[in-house]
């Protein structure tokens, strides 16, 4: 039973720290005191539904948080008056205005690079990450498991950086420096 | 957060969040909206075929008979490798036995009621898991493009450099473009954790099968399934002599004696008929995020041991925790419910974000009205090709070509929008002239 009110206690913080920040940023001039309340009532309510239900907590209370956040969105919606602001102009030089050359050749490259280059070098750092876990005494099961997390987020983590990398040597190092970490492991005797 | 991100790296970031976009928008929408349909897997399956047996439970004798009915069914045929029996839960009521060529539904005594004619659902759920494609390939690619929602949602956090100012600032009424991108904004930033959740779990399935291959490679010969069995538990040893049918119903009242609060969803036959047999019982936990844990036993239907994905290393239970979080399937109906939620936001994060791209490029005088034709194409022939090919499910019975069906009218709708919105820009255009 007290688990039970914990866990309502933390479901009930994680809707109101949504309505403290909602509170807190909608002020003229930002109030490090309510900012700092609305973060801190999410934190403890996240560590509770963790203490109560672990990670299956944690999830339910970000559903009731986000739920929250979707009223409060409805309601300003709802209540939106017709703006007459100008509409937000910053480009994304993702195709050549008119006159600009297409680059059709080094976006295609880019794209290769990004996911086909991207992918070995994910699978790269997989490899390297299972390795350095198994060298300092991680079980097969923690390090096969950590492998499969780390190739999409290396190759998110990846992705990200060549594209805010103009400069196509720059690019390649990133790269190979992420194949580079799977020489060990490849060039090694099995650990298990 | 403008204070901390240079005006340079905003830029760039655009740029990235932009290129990501337009590459994979159309295939990240599609698989966006099928999944926020298919978190209604087991109720669609109910509507598809609503007139299958329904029970609260099933006793471990009929499902024994059920099974052994199945199998002498399929006598004269290869022998299946795997038969899984779904238990009747309160989502999906139903006793169904599936082989590797036919899906049965049981009665309450065990006895075969008739066929499982879910076509339209599973043609759903194989669309947003391989989008049609070879298992392997297509896998791979949804893959991928949870991996572009990753690097999406970190391009586009960078790209908002007021991002907490804003966060609840929503000016629907603008039609300018600013409301617009406020939608896309704001529904980006709150549901960033369930983005984040569904695009992580999603890319780590689809690109399992690449990574496997890879650490098998390295490290167990070539052997996928070895890097699996640490995690999910070892295959027994195959022996191929033949076998009577495994008890089943043992397994199950052990389960009911030894397990009370765990709810079983499947039993599951490896290898049946043969000397290698054994069962494995899928059983849920109460407030977890892992998909159930396995139980294994004999031929005899004798309890051996368990998986070890509800207690086991951290790494079992993180892989178990993979699938009920990208489904949505943790927290019942209401769950479910939140997921159609915030889904549908995803989906429409992904239809806009063209749409904002497009209206800009307008601003500045580049009209495109075939690509803007098109994606209307897109974003309205997708829901609709699913509700045109469920509508011919209900029409015309479970063999109807779905796939073939989605993709034609999809492709047709797309071109036609180009088509449509071509033509209707050349007649502005001339009447503006004249």
């Amino acid at each position: 039973m007290p688990q039970e009110m914990l866990f309502f206690a933390a479901t009930a913080g994680a809707i109101a720290a949504v309505a403290v920040l909602r509170l807190s940023w909608a002020r003229p001039r930002r109030s490090v005191a309510l900012n700092a309340t609305g973060w801190l009532i999410l934190l403890l309510s996240l560590a509770a539904g963790w203490a109560c239900a672990g990670a299956w907590g944690v999830s339910i209370l970000s559903l009731w948080a986000m739920g929250a956040a979707f009223v409060v969105l409805a309601a300003a919606a709802w209540t939106s008056p017709p703006a007459r602001r100008k509409p937000p102009s910053r480009r994304a030089g993702m195709l050549p205005d008119a006159g600009e050359p297409l680059r059709l050749g080094g976006r295609i490259a880019t794209f290769l690079i990004v996911v086909l280059a991207g992918m070995v070098a994910a699978v790269a750092l997989g490899l390297a990450t299972r390795w350095l876990a198994l060298l300092i005494g991680a079980s097969a099961a923690n390090a096969n498991v950590l492998a499969l997390f780390v190739v999409p987020l290396g190759w998110t983590i990846l992705a990200f950086l060549i594209l805010m990398t103009e400069s196509r040597r720059r690019q390649i190092a990133i790269l190979a420096a992420a194949v580079a970490t799977a020489i060990p492991s490849l060039a090694s005797e099995s650990l298990l | 957060m403008s204070n901390i991100i240079e005006p340079g790296t905003v830029k760039k970031s655009l740029s990235a969040h932009a290129a990501i976009g337009l590459i994979a928008g159309a295939l990240l929408y599609i698989v966006s909206l099928t999944g926020t349909v298919a978190v209604f897997y087991q109720e669609l399956q109910r509507v598809e075929q609503p007139v299958g047996p329904e029970m609260f439970a099933i006793a471990p004798d009929a499902v024994q008979r059920g099974v052994e009915a199945v199998l002498a069914s399929e006598a004269g045929k290869p022998v299946t490798t795997h038969l899984y029996v779904h238990l009747p839960v309160e989502q999906l009521p139903r006793a169904t036995v599936t082989t590797d060529t036919q899906a049965l539904h049981l009665a309450p005594d065990g006895t075969i009621a008739g066929r499982e004619e879910i076509a339209w659902s599973d043609f759903l759920v194989q669309l947003h898991y391989t989008l049609n494609l070879p298992a392997l390939v297509g896998i791979t690619i949804v893959g991928i493009l949870g991996v572009m929602m990753l690097a999406l949602v970190v391009s586009g956090v960078v790209a908002h450099p007021r991002i907490f100012r804003d966060a609840f600032r929503l000016r629907a009424r603008n039609g300018n473009g600013t409301g617009l991108a406020d939608w896309h904004n704001r529904l980006s930033v709150w549901t960033l954790p369930f983005s984040v959740a569904i695009a992580l779990t999603g890319a780590l399935i689809g690109l399992a099968s690449v990574a496997a291959y890879a650490i098998a490679a390295d490290d167990y010969q070539g052997d996928v399934e070895a890097v699996y069995g640490p995690i999910f538990g070892e295959e027994g040893e195959p022996d191929p002599r033949p076998a009577p049918a495994p008890n089943v119903a043992g397994a199950l009242a052990h389960m009911a004696r030894a397990y009370p609060g765990v709810e079983v969803t499947y039993a599951i036959l490896h290898d049946p008929l043969t000397r290698g047999q054994h069962v494995q019982i899928v059983g849920e936990h109460d407030r977890r995020l892992i998909f159930g844990e396995y139980y294994a036993f004999n031929a005899n239907g004798e309890f051996e041991h368990r998986a070890g994905l509800s207690d086991g290393e951290l790494g079992q239970q993180a892989a178990a925790s993979t699938y009920r979080l990208h489904f949505g399937t943790f927290a019942g109906l209401p769950g479910k419910l939140a997921y159609l939620l915030f889904g549908a936001a995803l989906t429409a994060i992904c239809a806009t974000g063209i749409y904002i791209w497009l209206g800009k490029r307008r601003r500045r005088g580049i009209a495109e009205p075939r690509l803007r034709g098109a994606w209307h194409g897109a974003v309205l022939g997708t829901p609709l090709a699913l509700v045109l090919t469920f509508l011919a499910r209900l029409i015309t019975g479970n063999d109807f070509p779905f796939a073939i069906a989605f993709w034609t009218f999809l492709a047709a709708a797309v071109v036609i929008g180009a088509i449509v919105a071509r033509r209707t820009a050349a007649g502005v255009t001339t009447v503006s002239g004249n």
